[in-house]
């Protein structure tokens, strides 16, 4: 496990590396600078700025530069936001985009396991049926209608939650992590109703119940975990879906969380927040797809890593 | 001897879009007490369901019994509520699966697998299952046993696996041990470890035994008794010697002829032609007529009751009715008949009887 851990984190240094390294030549291939919009600036002027962010340079060398730092763990200063650094800009907006994707994949997920788990137990009956129907409403609708609806009944007509306002505390977290829990909560339960209903079909079932184990020894002593493991697999992304989902959570929501930063970064080509973000964004992906790989282990003893051999 | 389990007149039914499938028309046997009796018959004749049934594993959304008892101790099977069953299963009837690569949980160590029915049948702590499971790892001739406890299945070969499902199943020292092609699955030098396995057991722990198969040499191998059953249907039940010396049935007739064997010189091994009959439209009458050369026309019309061969022995079919006609039975059946003292061809000198 030791062997298998080391190795994973070497893989993970890699990943970021090169992760890094694309997004930035990507972004200077990019058309404008953050600098280039400010027309009011004379050429001396201008000079002078691009010479205080580096943005003279070679490429190359800004590249260098770049690396250097990041290995030092600093993302650069903001350009937009009055040369704030971006490690603080990206800590700030953290809090809100952590509290909606956890609530929102936590509560997703959950959900989806309990849906499905009562579909695959009360097979072919209204209660199937209906985990069906909420699931396909939830994979077919997009988060952000779904967020519109939620809006309009839940705060508008119904007044229970704030409309678009970060300021009530949890409250105001209400609504858009049950936007984003929808996705989640359908491909959870649909995964599991279907691994259910096999793994409850499998001969080890039969045996267990010839052992005299009970519908719920059955249920969730022998099927349950076995049925956990396809889910587990696209934990990873949905992970990274919910990510890429609260971009326009956030700004229905009128959330401050860091997706929101990333798109007003774009477009005022804010090199190293789009960077710093990006960078963010990757970090995180790897380490909830090594965390995914690690639960896997845990839960399939056959998929017990090792570092090739044991 | 003393019967522990009487199945009478058992009838079930699955119930699928085609219709109504009538998987058991009508099933009569005894178990004795410390006996093995094989069920044989080919693949859709019933005899998984018939075992099935008496442990009652069969989905009971979509499988109906229509008529009929099993009576384990007194008790009717078919009447017990679920929590009923599941006191009995792994208590006093328990299992054995045909494919031990799937039928052990992959997510589980096979000591708690095993620990599992000592646990709920048995008042012990922990402490005790855990030697109690060892015990029975050793008794199945698995090396290493307190080691292997903390492994998962897919640490253990096949034929290891065959042993521990059948440390599960002797678990609680059950009255009944139900074998469902228990050998199936495994090639051939494991096959006979596992058989040797099985009848060492018998031996050591006083258990009856059911025995499902499709391998009559198995069955030489094990069984005290055979009961031979076709399209839902017991067609000959008797000692082991009578089925294989002095079969009356057409279809035991066909099921021993189909039997490779070293002393016979003909090169092509006989198949029973045709096939099992659509029990979703069971025939009217005896349902092997429609493959059977010795068909008679009563065969299509009426099912054939139970004629007494011997007290041991009996048979469902028409040809053993006073009134039929004396047919040959195939070659190399009468060759085994003229070694069964009672058979109309014996050979010895005690003379038969017919």
């Amino acid at each position: 496990m030791a062997k298998f851990i080391t190795r994973r984190v070497i893989y993970m240094f890699i990943t970021f590396f090169l992760i890094a390294t694309a997004t930035f030549f990507l972004m200077k291939a990019l058309p404008g600078s953050p600098i280039s919009s400010a027309s009011k600036l004379s050429p001396t002027q201008l000079a002078i700025v691009e010479a205080k962010y580096g943005l003279d340079q070679p490429i190359p060398v800004q590249y260098a530069k770049y690396m250097l730092n990041l290995a030092q763990g600093d993302l650069g200063n903001s350009f937009q936001f009055k040369n704030a650094s971006v490690t603080d800009l990206i800590i700030d907006r953290l809090g809100p985009s952590m509290i909606l994707g956890t609530q929102g994949l936590v509560l997703g997920v959950t959900l989806g396991i309990l849906l499905g788990m009562i579909a695959a137990l009360r097979q072919n009956t209204i209660w199937d049926y209906g985990s069906t129907f909420v699931a396909i409403i939830g994979i077919s609708i997009p988060s952000f209608v779904f967020a519109t609806f939620l809006q309009y009944w839940f705060a508008v007509k119904l007044e229970l939650f704030p409309v678009a306002l970060w300021k009530d505390g949890w409250m105001s977290s209400v609504l858009p992590s049950i936007a984003l829990a929808m996705g989640p909560l359908a491909t959870a339960s649909r995964f599991i109703r279907t691994e259910m209903v096999e793994v409850l079909n499998s001969d080890y079932i039969t045996l267990a119940k010839s052992k005299g184990a009970n519908g719920f020894e059955v249920a969730f002593k022998h099927a349950f975990r076995n049925a956990l493991i396809p889910l587990v697999t696209v934990l990873g992304p949905l992970a990274a879906g919910l990510l890429t989902g609260s971009l326009v959570i956030e700004q229905i929501f009128a959330i401050p969380g860091i997706g929101e930063q990333f798109v007003k970064s774009i477009m005022a080509n804010d090199f190293s927040i789009i960077m710093g973000t990006t960078l963010f964004f990757s970090a995180f992906l790897i380490v909830v797809i090594f965390l995914v790989d690690v639960l896997y282990g845990i839960i399939d003893p056959r998929i017990r890593l090792s570092g090739g051999k044991d | 001897m003393e019967k522990i389990l009487e199945v009478n007149d058992l009838e079930l039914s699955f119930h699928t879009f085609a219709g109504e499938v009538k998987a058991i028309r009508g099933v009569n046997f005894d178990l004795h007490k410390g006996e093995t009796l094989a069920i044989v018959g080919e693949s859709g004749s019933g005899k998984s369901v018939t075992t099935k049934a008496i442990m009652r594993l069969l989905p009971e959304s979509s499988s109906e019994f229509k008529n009929g008892q099993i009576l384990f101790n007194g008790k009717d099977l078919t009447k017990l509520t679920d929590k009923e069953m599941q006191k009995i299963r792994g208590k006093d009837i328990s299992m054995i699966f045909q494919d031990p690569m799937t039928s052990l949980n992959p997510t589980m160590t096979i000591g708690n697998q095993i620990m599992e029915p000592i646990l709920k049948h048995r008042k012990v702590s922990k402490a005790e299952a855990r030697k109690v499971v060892i015990d029975l790892l050793r008794l199945v001739g698995m090396p290493k046993p307190e080691a292997r406890i903390k492994q998962y299945p897919h640490q253990f070969s096949g034929g290891q696996r065959q042993r521990i499902v059948i440390a599960i199943a002797l678990a609680c020292n059950p009255q009944i041990l139900i074998a469902d092609e228990p050998t199936t699955a495994l090639d051939v030098t494991i096959q006979a470890q596992i058989l040797e396995l099985m009848k060492d057991l018998q031996k050591k722990i006083d258990t009856s035994i059911i025995f499902i198969t499709h391998d009559l040499g198995v069955v030489a191998n094990v069984a005290d008794r055979v009961a031979v059953m076709y399209g839902g249907k017991i067609v000959e039940i008797g000692t082991v010697d009578e089925i294989f010396y002095n079969p009356q049935h057409p279809y035991t007739w066909g099921l021993l002829s189909s039997m490779p064997s070293l002393d016979t010189e003909v090169e092509k091994l006989y198949a029973i032609p045709g096939t099992p009959p659509d029990l979703l439209y069971p025939p009217k009458g005896d349902a092997f007529a429609l493959r059977s050369d010795y068909a008679m026309k009563i065969d299509l019309e009426e099912a054939p009751p139970f004629f007494k061969v011997s007290d041991t022995h009996s048979a469902a079919t028409w040809l053993l009715h006073p009134d039929a006609p004396k047919v040959e039975p195939p070659l190399a059946i009468v060759e085994r008949m003229k070694k069964f003292p009672g058979s109309r061809y014996y050979e010895g000198t005690e003379g038969g009887t017919y």
